[in-house]
């Protein structure tokens, strides 16, 4: 928990020293399981947020970094597991962890329209934890990942500097220590301020 | 103030996001588990008979000093025994006394294990020289218990080669105590145990 708490923190206050002539975005973020990480945890994250800066290097392409914080949680009711010659049952506590950290670069296809649809990508790693609790223990595995990163949105130009973001990306983060490759999709709202 | 707003909205998601983390169990009873395990090469079902003791012994480090071995109480050990013993019938055992030549012996026990954690309060620099101060970081402590219930089934004519019987099945179930006897979790306990274990069927 310590860690999780301190990372959270760390990525809080990186977010807020960013320079001018820029966007930022913040946005609520939902995720979405995908292969191994939704057979670890079916349900769907509605703890997360992404927080996005571009520096715009011409009118269409804005190049920056992404970082976020996705919480995946369940509940699995009692069940029956075996591991090698034991078999156990009893109710468990799942939580997964995700902490993206990217560079990435946006296309926004006409800019000065009050609708803006753009596509992105990014790259860079993510740290993720999972700990499985059950009884009075808990058993963590932990792995950072090289991730790839694509994302589709749209950017509502409200008023001068401040608009509505919706996006969807794809978090694929590959195979690295005790973890298999991590991928989820989410959905984000939220603002965005242009400076 | 476009930038304290984005400022202050930072700050204030990390925090929402924190506040909204999810928690884990409600109830004790929700961190129960029973585990079981068993000597896949022996044949329970060329078995028909086992013997059982009329008590429960405490899983202490005392026995080793030589010190006379402590019980739970006769009236919850009763109750405990009869549940087993239903279920070993359940399953086509036979109960006979030990000195009849029992196939498998059932050794019941339980173990106590208690757990305190605890931290000091790195504030009491903060709050002193305001209230007293012991020269030291007060500390904080709290503790729980845990009991588990152990069944083992060992064949008196199947030892190691040191001679120290070999356990051929052992079913626990494990959870945090209250001050009060729970048949609804002990009973549920063994129950489970022995449904996990179909491979002691023996008809």
């Amino acid at each position: 928990m310590k860690k999780i708490f301190f990372i959270a923190i760390l990525l809080v206050l990186a977010s807020s020293a960013f320079p001018q002539t820029s966007m930022t975005a913040l946005q609520y973020s939902m995720g979405f399981g995908t292969g191994d990480m939704h057979d670890y945890i079916p349900a769907a994250s509605f703890r997360g947020f992404t927080i996005d800066y571009r520096k715009f290097v011409n009118s269409n392409v804005g190049v920056g970094v992404d970082i976020g914080w996705n919480v995946f949680y369940d509940e699995i009711p009692a069940a029956e597991y075996t591991n090698k010659k034991i078999t156990y049952y009893g109710k468990q506590w799942r939580y997964s962890n995700h902490f993206p950290m990217l560079v990435a670069a946006d296309y926004y296809v006409d800019p000065s329209e009050m609708i803006v649809p753009f596509v992105g990508l990014g790259v860079g790693t993510m740290y993720s934890l999972q700990n499985t609790d059950m009884s009075q223990y808990t058993f963590e595995k932990d792995a950072w990942h090289f991730v790839l990163r694509p994302e589709i949105g749209i950017i509502f130009n409200a008023a001068s500097g401040v608009g509505f973001k919706i996006s969807s990306k794809y978090y694929y983060g590959f195979k690295a220590g005790d973890l298999p490759a991590q991928g989820y999709a989410t959905i984000n709202v939220g603002f965005v301020f242009v400076q | 103030m476009k930038r304290k707003i984005l400022k202050i909205s930072f700050i204030l998601s990390g925090f929402l996001l924190w506040g909204c983390y999810p928690n884990g169990p409600d109830y004790i009873e929700e961190l129960d588990v029973v585990l079981t395990s068993h000597n896949e090469s022996y044949d329970f079902v060329a078995k028909t008979t086992y013997a059982m003791p009329d008590k429960i012994v405490k899983i202490t480090g005392n026995l080793s000093e030589g010190d006379a071995p402590e019980f739970i109480p006769p009236a919850t050990a009763t109750l405990i025994l009869d549940r087993i013993a239903t279920n070993m019938t359940n399953l086509g055992w036979q109960r006979v006394a030990v000195d009849k030549n029992p196939d498998l012996l059932l050794t019941p026990g339980v173990l106590e294990t208690t757990t305190i954690y605890y931290w000091y309060d790195y504030w009491y620099w903060w709050y002193y020289p305001y209230y007293p101060y012991w020269g030291y970081p007060p500390v904080s402590y709290s503790s729980y218990t845990t009991g588990t219930l152990l069944m083992t089934l060992i064949d008196p004519k199947d030892l190691a080669a040191d001679g120290t019987p070999i356990r051929q099945w052992t079913g626990a179930g494990n959870g945090i105590m209250t001050n009060s006897f729970d048949a609804n979790r002990i009973y549920g306990a063994i129950d489970k145990a022995y449904e996990l274990s179909p491979y002691l069927k023996t008809k």
